[in-house]
């Protein structure tokens, strides 16, 4: 479909552009090419778009995104008669979403650098672009502070990650992620990123960020997670076989494989129990408040 | 008296008597507040005195007694009152200005302490948490007085920590003390007053939907007396039905959000409106009350609760819940396979009729006594709870022993649940279940076993006090969901989900 296409072109051309955004841009490009007569067989083909793209890459924010896109361009008078003035509204919206989350990872990183205070350790987990922005504010910030970054098998992400703040001459040391317990004692605070944010203000991330909630936790240690606004998808899980089994694999493991009980999956759930404070575009919440916003975003 | 109901004019005479009557026995103590009741002279006494005063913010008079104000009738004239108080509010605040903050803060965080502050910031505590304080007493006994209701008598040695609350008997109703045919109340309020105070009529939907049905026969019965407005004058004879029922028994917090909502109804009835349309009008209002917040309610509930309930769960259930029990009814209509376990207790043992029902349906059950919970958590994987209330600090209140069962669950890693509609969200705040609860019937502790009734004579020993308590309140750290028919939010929401209420009344 030249939908998907367009989408995999999207992150082939800047990898460095959250999944979401992505999507959302395809999604946008998609409703400019849209023949439909009217604004039902918009929305239609909009929410067909997203279940597509949601067959692509079965990430939360992917799926949360894509809804939240959808609301933002139709919670609008499209009163007009015609329905070319109706899509335009609808194409004016879009742009301006996408204008705002494309700067939500800068206020994230605004509003998150000053908690790292000089001579801080720091550890986060596997590779997260918003984690990266925040130490980078932080690094340009001239405070001195070393990161200890988790692997995160089976995707060794988290060299990745080691690589890039390597490149902005921040000290980085890999850990293995049996090591978690072991680092805990050594390190001040932990920051890591987001997949999605749930209705409890709990958080989905990469499979190992709720062992290092439950260590730090043990520990004492403030646990932040930082996410932009787009992540917040009206999910409500109660432990982690609550989690939908469409965001715990990926797309095509769930298409090919017949027993998912033989699979490994890619993320957990972080219950708020265990948040010390999310950082969102939104401001800096307790994870009580993330169901305040979301109540103010979806009704 | 006898049980005819005075007359608007013969009740303005007694009361200028009685205060004249005052007026020579006694000085004036203190700033009053029954004074609201001189402002609505028009009017036949309120059903609660308003707690704002008139005038501006006033400071915490240092004389402020718990006795006296409460009892008093102002012998001066409003406006003489008003102007010597504003003088002394004046000379207070020159010499207590910093004071003031923290003076409203202690009345506001200690109500019980000094129940007749000047406040208007500070609610006033409803009688009913008042019955060791003989003024608010007195002043009950003459609000009911006025209205001619009867007062019920408490009965028994009551726990001294539940001392402030009533502790009624079940063999003491009080229709005893009403005259036949009764013609200040309403005879179908008799008659549900009667179904409260036995127990006929239980459970907070229940109780709230048979209040609402018998609000319709009145108004439906009503018929505006000469040179009155309707929307004013029911309003006002609905105030002695109320507090008859809540001389039955004390009112839940669903029965007080509903009589608001139609006492709000009744007063933006337009003047010009016909009195077949009005009531016409009433009665549709009723009617789709019902409808939208506890029916419709409870099936969009069950819609988001049967998403939380997979194949293979194990449930445990607390008591008869009319909600839980829909949810769990519905849930097995719709193939999912799960079984139940239903958890009871003393002396209500409501988990009989939950068990009924279930059991009826087809759905397998386990039957246990509440002693038993940690041996059967371990084999749960959710618990669904009801609730009689849900408190704007995000605590619920519940039947008592659903506290016991979050503690538990918790401990246990299970999943707490509870389902409660939008109309059960109350405006109070409690942290514990002392300062505000029910003392049932206390013989219903008596256990007949083999002939033999322990207890039969507790009142004998005069050390021994029987608690039956009704409810207790559960802090949010206990419990992981509540499930609305706005949709699912976590415990601490309560306060966004009143607000966006408010906002749309």
């Amino acid at each position: 479909m030249k939908l998907v296409e367009y989408f995999r072109a999207q992150i082939r051309e800047d990898p460095d552009v959250a999944s979401a955004v992505a999507a959302i841009r395809s999604l946008l490009e998609f409703l400019k090419r849209d023949q439909s007569e009217t604004i039902l067989g918009l929305r239609e083909n909009q929410t067909k778009a997203i279940q597509r793209l949601e067959e692509t890459d079965s990430s939360v924010a992917v799926s949360s995104g894509g809804e939240l896109f959808l609301r933002f361009i139709s919670l609008t008078s499209l009163e007009h008669p015609d329905l070319s003035q109706c899509k335009n509204v609808m194409i004016e919206r879009g742009e301006l979403f996408l204008k705002k989350i494309s700067l939500s990872r800068g206020k994230v990183g605004k509003l998150c650098h000053t908690f790292i205070k000089d001579g801080a350790k720091i550890l986060t987990h596997s590779s997260s672009r918003v984690v990266l922005k925040v130490l980078e504010n932080a690094a340009a910030d001239n405070k001195r502070f070393t990161v200890y970054v988790t692997e995160s098998q089976p995707d060794s992400a988290g060299k990745l990650m080691a690589q890039k703040l390597h490149n902005l001459n921040i000290p980085v040391t890999v850990v293995l992620d049996a090591a978690v317990g072991y680092i805990m004692e050594k390190v001040d605070l932990v920051i890591v990123g987001a997949e999605g944010v749930v209705e409890s203000g709990g958080v989905i991330n990469k499979i190992g960020t709720y062992q290092m909630a439950v260590c730090s936790k043990a520990h004492n240690k403030p646990f932040y997670v930082v996410a932009e606004s787009f992540k917040f998808v009206r999910l409500y899980p109660l432990n982690q076989q609550d989690v939908p089994d469409r965001f715990k694999y990926k797309a095509d493991i769930l298409k090919t494989v017949k027993d998912l009980n033989q699979e490994h999956p890619m993320i957990d759930y972080t219950p708020p129990s265990l948040i010390t404070l999310l950082f969102t575009d939104l401001g800096v919440l307790t994870p009580s408040a993330v169901s305040d916003e979301l109540i103010k975003l979806y009704l | 008296n006898e049980g005819k109901e005075l007359t608007k004019e013969e009740k303005q005479r007694l009361r200028k008597e009685k205060k004249q009557h005052k007026k020579n026995k006694k000085d004036d103590k203190g700033p009053p507040e029954k004074e609201k009741e001189k402002e609505k002279a028009s009017v036949p006494a309120p059903s609660k005195p308003a707690t704002q005063s008139p005038a501006h913010k006033a400071p915490a008079p240092v004389h402020a007694s718990e006795s006296a104000a409460a009892a008093e009738k102002p012998a001066k004239s409003k406006a003489e009152l008003r102007a010597e108080r504003r003088a002394r509010q004046d000379s207070e605040r020159t010499s207590k200005q910093g004071k003031k903050e923290g003076g409203q803060q202690s009345a506001s965080s200690k109500p019980k302490a000094t129940p007749n502050e000047l406040q208007p910031v500070v609610k006033r505590l409803p009688e009913h948490v008042q019955v060791d304080d003989p003024a608010a007493l007195k002043k009950l006994a003459k609000k009911l007085e006025r209205q001619q209701v009867p007062l019920r008598s408490d009965y028994g040695y009551k726990v001294s920590l539940f001392s402030h609350l009533h502790q009624y008997s079940r063999k003491s109703p009080p229709t005893l003390q009403i005259s036949i045919p009764a013609t200040v109340i309403h005879p179908s309020i008799v008659r549900l007053g009667l179904q409260y105070s036995q127990g006929i009529i239980a459970g907070s939907n229940a109780r709230s939907v048979a209040l609402l049905h018998t609000f319709k026969q009145v108004i439906q019965d009503y018929s505006t007396p000469p040179n009155e407005e309707l929307s004013r004058d029911l309003v006002n004879k609905l105030s002695p039905y109320i507090s008859f029922l809540s001389q039955c028994r004390p009112l839940s917090a669903s029965m007080g959000n509903a009589i608001k909502y139609i006492k709000k109804e009744i007063s933006n009835i337009p003047s010009q409106c016909k009195e077949e349309e009005a009531k016409g009008k009433l009665q549709a209002c009723i009617d789709s009350y019902i409808n939208e917040k506890i029916i419709l309610a409870s099936e969009a509930i069950s819609k988001y609760a049967i998403e939380k309930i997979s194949d293979g769960d194990v449930i445990l259930v607390y008591g008869c819940s009319s909600l839980v029990n829909h949810i769990l009814c519905k849930a097995f209509e719709k193939q999912r396979k799960f079984r139940v376990i239903v958890v009871d207790s003393r002396p209500r043992l409501e988990g009989r009729e939950a068990l009924r029902r279930l059991v009826k349906k087809g759905i397998r059950c386990t039957y246990v006594l509440i002693s038993a919970l940690s041996y059967i958590l371990p084999e749960v994987s959710k618990v669904f709870l009801g609730a009689h209330a849900l408190l704007a600090n995000g605590y619920v209140m519940s039947r008592v022993g659903t506290s016991q069962i979050a503690l538990v669950a918790k401990a246990y890693n299970v999943p707490v649940l509870v389902c409660c509609e939008t109309y059960k969200f109350c405006e109070r705040v409690q942290t514990d279940s002392f300062v505000s609860n029910e003392l049932d019937d206390p013989d219903d502790l008596i256990v007949t076993r083999n002939g033999k009734s322990h207890l039969e004579n507790w009142q004998t020993v005069k050390s021994l006090g029987l608690l039956n308590l009704v409810y207790d309140v559960t802090p949010p750290d206990f419990v992981d969901l509540v499930i609305t028919d706005l949709g699912m939010i976590p415990c601490t929401s309560v306060p966004v989900v009143l607000r966006v209420k408010n906002v749309d009344q």
